[in-house]
């Protein structure tokens, strides 16, 4: 096993609990803000069966952190910017967070469903990059300004 | 004279502490001996020739190529050291920018960052490069 594997699995594995931890609660917040909690959705439970329903649950969500966690090598690239490193970020979560919304429940089963949970994801990932692009640039001028300082002690 | 050495991991540069009853001539001299060392200079490669690069006219050390080159105020050298080393023997003011590159801070005129969240980083001399986000805590650091 290579380094870069060892690392993936590294941050993968933590990844893919806590996806799977956090799958659960949502699932549970949700359900309860509609009146009763569930961990599962009940339409998916009446579709495959209680304990199917848990294992697909599981499964689907720890991926989803499993391939958020190890997704963000590209924020540690010196090749790529913040902006495009968001970019492909939310490009993967998206392609397994929409078919794991669709299959668990997240979302409604239309196209309306599927855009809106999208556009949830994009606007958070809007937000996220926004707030770092912001403190960055903060932590920027905070250099300028002591380099003009340093520059204006020296005889 | 007694010489102690003690290993201090916490500190970023060498620091002497002389120890004696009082002020003597024998001890300024120490001091003034001290005071005026200064590291021996990196070998600089250029066309067949070995140049003696003074630390303070480096602006910048790169790897490219699996070759380690420094530009300095006088010329771009080739340094046989790998990069991870000369970041060990370099004085404090230089800072590494990325996994390839440490740059004096003396010689940084001013970081600029675009819409793609690139961090430019200008240096005298018209050289520019890019700083890695992770090491921008440690530019701070340096010069904050």
């Amino acid at each position: 096993m290579n380094d870069t594997m060892k690392m993936l699995l590294k941050m993968g594995i933590p990844g893919f609990v806590i996806g799977m931890i956090i799958g659960f609660m949502l699932t549970f917040i949700f359900s309860m803000m509609n009146g009763e909690g569930f961990i599962v959705a009940p339409a998916l439970v009446s579709e495959i069966g209680e304990v199917p329903a848990l294992i697909v649950q599981a499964l689907l969500s720890g991926t989803v952190g499993f391939v958020g966690t190890v997704g963000t090598f590209v924020y540690y690239s010196e090749r790529i910017g913040l902006t495009l490193a968001s970019l492909l970020h939310c490009l993967m979560c998206l392609a397994v967070f929409i078919p794991t919304a669709h299959i668990l429940w997240w979302s409604d089963r239309t196209l309306e469903g599927a855009l809106l949970f999208a556009g949830m994801i994009v606007c958070m990932y809007a937000l996220i990059w926004f707030s770092v692009y912001v403190s960055s640039a903060v932590q920027i001028q905070r250099i300028n300004k002591a380099l003009e300082e340093k520059r204006s002690r020296k005889p | 004279m007694r010489i102690d050495f003690i290993k201090d991991k916490t500190l970023t540069e060498p620091r002497v502490i002389i120890q004696a009853p009082s002020r003597t001539e024998d001890i300024e001299e120490l001091i003034d001996m001290i005071s005026g060392f200064s590291p021996s200079p990196i070998k600089g490669y250029s066309e067949g020739s070995i140049t003696r690069v003074s630390r303070d006219s480096i602006i910048r050390i790169y790897s490219k190529d699996k070759r380690v080159y420094a530009d300095t105020v006088d010329g771009s050298f080739v340094i046989k050291s790998p990069l991870y080393q000369l970041e060990e023997d370099l004085p404090s003011k230089f800072v590494r920018i990325s996994n390839s590159e440490i740059v004096n801070s003396d010689k940084i005129i001013r970081l600029e960052m675009n819409l793609s969240g690139k961090i430019k980083i200008l240096l005298e001399g018209d050289i520019e490069s890019y700083v890695s986000r992770r090491y921008i805590p440690k530019v701070k650091e340096v010069l904050i």
